[in-house]
């Protein structure tokens, strides 16, 4: 299989006129093509910059990040963010909302706008098009979100905590639309949480992160479940073995991050 | 979960507690209105009747009706257009002027970081100074014309305007800028599609505080300088003790700034509604 994402020795260092954070160190890990996988780590643990240096908004201190073969960069609409929360306009239609990457790319052509539609209406959003955000649901915002990404077909989709403004209701309905969405357009896609449940019942593949600076742990491979939705993972007879594999990952970084913490002191 | 705002719902069959929670509310309201009026009434009245029977000595208070008969004597001999006129011309120049500028400035700022550090402090201090202290400086510079009363003007409104606009420039959002930068958004898209609209209400609220700093810079540029306007008027009645001409002077500049107030407002109400932003 081909490596959409490759991280090769990645290091970055955060410098405050105080202090010199290493928050990532020597991380080397691929995404294939078409997988889904999960990063999981505790809090803290610099998630967020692992994706600022996939999409490119970050440049790492040593090592590299490519991308299909090609430094991470963020203005090569390589990758695709999302956020934790929508962020959409709100003095903006649903429409312009989806298409606001593609006039920031000067991509905004009328085949592109009918692509947009044409995903509106796929995920039952195209009646809404003229709404504005605060007309519509939590839910349904977020899948605005996704279909704003989407529109500018990046190779990479990066999911950066996107349900955990949701309640969780809305969050578990969310997961099945995102799912089934990044499958049937066959997206592969980096998606980071502190959400235990959600990285089994999204991912292909896991990997647990150290504390800062972030190491790999492990990585867990859920592929087995490959053919269930979110929904019908959390049903499983295995969900909860693989919950435990992880679980009990993320304690001993945390605890030996402790110990660590206590002895420095 | 989906839960949407429709704008031609059906009529809907009111309970008859909602009808007298309506009718309450409305009371209510009609009473505050009436109230806000009589308040009005029962202190010219007062006010009057106080100097109708030597009770204050209307020489110095005036009278509404004396008031009104100085009012009908500047309307006729025409004077009152050419006073209303210039202090509104002026008013209106300076509030332009300070928006646009002060904008542009706070554009000019929110860019250069480096430009605005440097900066900052002397915006904060010249925010700070008393303008009037300015008076001697604009006279001798300017001359003793518009221009000087205009330049007072902007001393008063301009560097408020600067730093609303540029507070709420700097105070975007980070996880919106995060957004644009996910998406490659250059800074000047960053500017337009995001900083700026989302900062039309800041913009707007310094409109507001900008009239009445456009008043008030106006107003005291006349008092230092002026042949003509309303701030003339009051200063030469004052000087000759003509508290007539004081007093109607400042009702109808009362009227005027209450109506440029409004005028900023109505402008609220239509943008926030055609921009979709809710106060």
């Amino acid at each position: 299989m081909n490596a959409i994402l490759q991280m090769q020795n990645v290091c970055l260092t955060y410098h405050t006129p105080k202090n010199e954070t290493l928050a990532v160190k020597d991380l080397s890990f691929e995404c294939y093509d078409g997988e889904l996988l999960g990063i999981v780590g505790p809090s803290g643990c610099g998630k967020t910059t692992i994706l600022s240096l996939m999409s490119g908004i970050l440049t790492p201190t040593r090592g590299e990040v490519l991308i299909g073969g090609q430094k991470a960069n963020s203005r090569s609409g390589m990758t695709g963010y999302m956020l934790q929360k929508d962020e959409l306009m709100p003095w903006r239609t649903i429409l312009s909302n989806v298409t606001l990457g593609l006039e920031i790319k000067k991509q905004k052509t009328p085949e592109k706008v009918e692509y947009a539609k044409k995903l509106l209406q796929k995920y039952n959003l195209y009646d809404f098009k003229d709404f504005y955000p605060n007309q519509l649901s939590g839910g349904m915002k977020q899948r605005v979100a996704l279909i704003r990404t989407l529109v500018l077909e990046p190779k990479l989709m990066l999911l950066d905590e996107p349900f955990s403004a949701l309640d969780f209701q809305t969050r578990l309905n969310v997961v099945e639309d995102v799912y089934s969405i990044l499958k049937s357009e066959n997206k592969s896609a980096v998606f980071v949480t502190h959400d235990i449940n959600e990285a089994i019942s999204l991912c292909d593949r896991v990997i647990v992160l150290t504390q800062r600076p972030s190491r790999i742990k492990e990585i867990i491979d859920i592929s087995p479940l490959n053919e269930l939705s979110p929904l019908k993972r959390r049903e499983s007879a295995s969900f909860s073995s693989y919950f435990d594999k992880i679980w009990s990952n993320l304690q001993i970084t945390t605890e030996k991050s402790n110990e660590t913490h206590i002895t420095q002191k | 979960m989906k839960h949407i705002s429709r704008k031609n719902s059906p009529p809907i069959e009111y309970t008859p507690e909602h009808i007298s929670y309506v009718r309450n509310l409305r009371k209510k309201n009609a009473v505050i209105t009436l109230s806000r009026v009589g308040l009005l009434l029962i202190f010219l009245l007062l006010w009057e009747l106080l100097a109708k029977f030597n009770v204050i000595d209307s020489f110095i208070s005036s009278s509404p009706s004396r008031m009104w008969d100085c009012f009908v004597e500047l309307v006729r001999n025409g004077e009152l257009g050419e006073h209303v006129g210039i202090t509104l011309l002026e008013t209106v120049i300076s509030f332009f002027l300070a928006t646009t500028l002060g904008t542009l400035i706070a554009i000019v700022l929110w860019w250069f970081e480096g430009v605005r550090r440097v900066l900052e402090p002397y915006v904060v201090v010249l925010n700070a100074l008393p303008k009037i202290a300015l008076g001697p400086i604009i006279i001798i510079w300017m001359g003793t014309d518009m221009s000087s009363i205009i330049t007072m003007a902007l001393a008063i409104s301009l560097f408020v305007t600067i730093l609303n606009t540029l507070s709420g420039f700097l105070s975007v959002e980070k996880s919106k800028l995060m957004l644009m930068q996910t998406l490659g958004a250059n800074k000047w898209q960053t500017l337009t599609k995001l900083v700026l609209p989302s900062n039309i209400p800041n913009i707007i609220d310094a409109l507001k505080i900008n009239v009445g700093m456009c008043w008030v810079g106006t107003i005291m540029g006349e008092y230092l300088v002026s042949h003509a306007g309303l701030g003339y008027l009051i200063i030469y009645g004052g000087q000759i003790f003509k508290l007539d001409l004081v007093m109607t002077s400042t009702v109808i500049l009362c009227f005027l700034a209450g109506g440029m107030y409004y005028i900023v407002a109505l402008l609220q109400k239509i943008v926030s509604k055609k921009l979709n932003i809710e106060k």
